[in-house]
């Protein structure tokens, strides 16, 4: 066996085209800076609660909200006077649940009679609601000890309620991200190759030597990709919503309009991608590297308050997928309108506009 | 005559006949037939510090079928793609009629049918989609396209491909292929990059019959190769060497500038031979022995010009009493001609 003529070419290879190399070398350890970058430090950054205490002169609400707070991840960000405000808060988006402590709750606990402490969250976020009611349950846990040291045991519980209907099902949790991933990575892969497969076989010569202008190209281009991928978006809705009985509180026709405005962005992006590589192998590759912090800082993996400010402000912000997930939300699971997230349609509009521009402008209409 | 083709080919295309005419209008009529197919002045390209043509001029007339001949690396292509608007010059001007390239592509790019040398339609398109889309892309009304494809077809029997993938035919149906592609839109000015390049002999010939068909139809013809023997079809050709033109003019003109003159070849009897024989005749500019053989001898001479100064040499030769066993004009190829050139290095 003779491995070495082969090894030492594929080395030598791989050395030779250095934007290859640095997708494939670079990439998982600039993808652990970010990570790092987005999560890491010491600081513990929190999702906003709403407070809603009736009970302020109490024994135990305090001791209760205590409790509550030391929950990592969660920060009692507004303290109101009425459950009214409290729900607002949330329906707003303000804050992610809310906590209402009703009136005479201590009163009520050194009485004996049965208490309760209310929850109010956002169904349509996440990780949100899991995470205040197991703060809250915890809480309640440790208020029931230390007050059985004194006073004997006492009943608490905890009424949960959402704002925006029922509690929505795991099916429709990840639709919104399913969606997102099918409809940005796919799109934008697929037409990041389009370009550069005709420079890589030798059609873009005879393509530019035609009276054809740079808007032709791209504009058609992204016109024949928009068309296939608005067919299979239109697909992948019909299944979920036909088989997997998902059900959209907003109005449909808003829905598809907003995703169809998300394709485009994403076939955008993928458009620029293609116009700036030299071939396929760099569009595969940096359309993956793209889509990595996507991933990690869009509101996928964690709430987006968990990420810190500088990466959130750099990359979230200027992430299609963070605009998308949270309009795709909302209409789908909180019955909002496109008139409703007319702020995310706008950042996705903004975004396509300058991919699209950017595409047009750097795109070489020469050879060499 | 040419002129009137090429304006009757953009009227048949639906197009004004901007070919023959003057932008300014006022230049009048003598104008019109001065305008050269293409014109290229002190053109220079660099790619970062390769010079790849280096400072060449040169004119093809409207009609006529120019060839660019030399080595690979000889700056060819780079010139074509210079002409085609595809590449910019580094210095020098790129005409082709009245536009100047690559800032009027978007006019010229309809007067030129370009085949590049490597295959570069789409392999995952049928032979008459490729067609169809070019048609389509130059502009050619919708009303004639269909017909127009299947004459073109027709013409360079592709008829019984029609409807296969390109990717799926031979090197020499995709060469036919390109070529039918790049006369779609009815091009004033067609310009081939190495149309032959390893294809078999009898394609080679029948392409070159295709070109001078064109030619004969009013099409203006640039073809570059790389062999010799190819470039006697030419009309005239311009002979590049690492960047540079070496020579230009008409096959016959370049041979005799390559070897100043011409050449005869006479086998006499030695014995008849006495010194100082062809210092003596006039026209003999030089001579050399080629072989001897017994009481034979071949010498070449180099004279200005083979034919006419044939007879004056047999005079010469028989006035001093040598028995000439044979006489003939040698022909040179144009290889020879730029072995001479180049000293044998190309």
């Amino acid at each position: 066996m003779n491995l070495w003529p082969v090894i030492a070419k594929e080395l030598k290879q791989l050395v030779r085209d250095p934007r290859s190399l640095l997708m494939n070398v670079a990439m998982p350890l600039i993808v652990m800076l970010m990570f790092g970058a987005g999560y890491g430090g010491r600081e513990s950054r929190a999702i906003p609660v709403a407070v809603a205490n009736l009970d302020p002169e109490g024994r135990f609400s305090w001791e209760l909200i205590d409790y509550i707070f030391q929950t990592p991840g969660i920060e009692p960000a507004y303290y109101v006077d009425s459950e009214e405000e409290a729900v607002e808060l949330v329906k707003r988006g303000e804050a992610y649940g809310a906590i209402i402590i009703p009136e005479h709750f201590s009163d009520d606990i050194m009485a004996g009679k049965k208490v309760y402490v209310k929850v109010v969250v956002d169904a349509a976020a996440p990780f949100a609601p899991m995470l205040i009611t197991q703060s809250v349950t915890t809480a309640l846990y440790y208020l029931q000890v230390s007050i059985a040291e004194d006073q004997g045991t006492v009943t608490i519980e905890m009424v949960e309620e959402t704002v925006y209907g029922p509690r929505i099902t795991t099916m429709e949790g990840f639709l919104p991200v399913t969606m997102g991933l099918l409809l940005h990575l796919v799109p934008m892969t697929l037409i990041s190759l389009s370009i550069c497969r005709e420079k890589e076989r030798g059609t873009y010569e005879q393509l530019i030597m035609a009276p054809i202008s740079r808007w032709d190209i791209i504009g058609g281009k992204l016109a024949a990709y928009t068309i296939l991928s608005l067919i299979n978006m239109l697909g992948t809705l019909a299944i979920a919503i036909l088989v997997f009985d998902v059900r959209v509180r907003g109005p449909l026709v808003d829905l598809v309009l907003f995703s169809a405005l998300f394709l485009m962005c994403s076939l955008s992006m993928g458009m620029l991608v293609s116009v700036i590589s030299k071939n396929q192998l760099q569009a595969l590759g940096t359309s993956i590297f793209l889509f990595i912090p996507s991933l990690l800082f869009s509101g996928i993996i964690s709430p987006v308050e968990y990420i810190s400010p500088p990466v959130r402000y750099s990359i979230t912000y200027t992430m299609p997928m963070y605009y998308f997930l949270r309009g795709f939300r909302a209409i789908m699971l909180k019955g909002y309108t496109l008139g409703n997230v007319w702020m995310e349609c706008l950042a996705l509009g903004l975004m396509t506009i300058i991919y699209f521009s950017l595409a047009i402008v750097l795109l070489r209409m020469r050879l060499g | 005559m040419l002129i009137s083709s090429s304006v009757r080919r953009g009227l048949e295309n639906g197009r004004e006949p901007d070919v023959a005419r003057s932008p300014r209008g006022g230049q009048g009529g003598a104008a019109v037939s001065e305008v050269k197919a293409i014109r290229l002045r002190n053109v220079t390209k660099r790619f970062r510090d390769v010079v790849a043509v280096n400072n060449i001029s040169f004119e093809v007339e409207q009609g006529e079928l120019f060839g660019l001949l030399g080595p690979n690396a000889a700056g060819k292509t780079t010139t074509i793609r210079m002409i085609c608007g595809l590449l910019a010059p580094t210095s020098g001007t790129v005409m082709v009629y009245r536009y100047v390239q690559p800032r009027d592509r978007m006019i010229v790019s309809r007067l030129i049918g370009y085949v590049p040398q490597h295959f570069s339609l789409y392999e995952d398109l049928t032979v008459y989609e490729n067609m169809l889309f070019y048609s389509a892309v130059y502009g050619v009304p919708y009303s004639v396209r269909h017909r127009r494809i299947e004459t073109l077809l027709d013409r360079f029997l592709l008829t019984e491909f029609r409807d296969k993938l390109a990717g799926e035919l031979s090197g020499g149906t995709k060469r036919r292929l390109a070529l039918a592609t790049a006369l779609v839109h009815n091009p004033s000015l067609v310009i081939l990059d190495e149309p032959t390049a390893g294809i078999d002999p009898h394609l080679r010939y029948l392409f070159w019959r295709l070109f001078e068909e064109l030619r004969d139809e009013g099409v203006t013809l640039l073809v570059t190769t790389h062999y010799m023997d190819e470039a006697e079809f030419c009309e005239r050709l311009a002979l590049m060497r690492s960047g540079r033109i070496i020579a230009l003019g008409t096959p016959r003109e370049i041979k005799r500038q390559a070897l100043r003159g011409e050449l005869i070849e006479v086998t006499i009897r030695t014995s008849t031979m006495p010194i100082g024989l062809f210092r003596s005749i006039p026209c003999v500019r030089d001579f050399r022995l080629l072989e001897k053989n017994g009481h034979e001898a071949t010498y070449v001479l180099l004279v200005e010009d083979a034919e006419r100064d044939l007879l004056q040499v047999l005079k010469g030769l028989e006035a001093h009493g040598v028995k000439v066993l044979a006489i003939s004009p040698i022909h040179v190829s144009l290889e020879d001609a730029f072995l001479s050139l180049t000293g044998g290095l190309a």
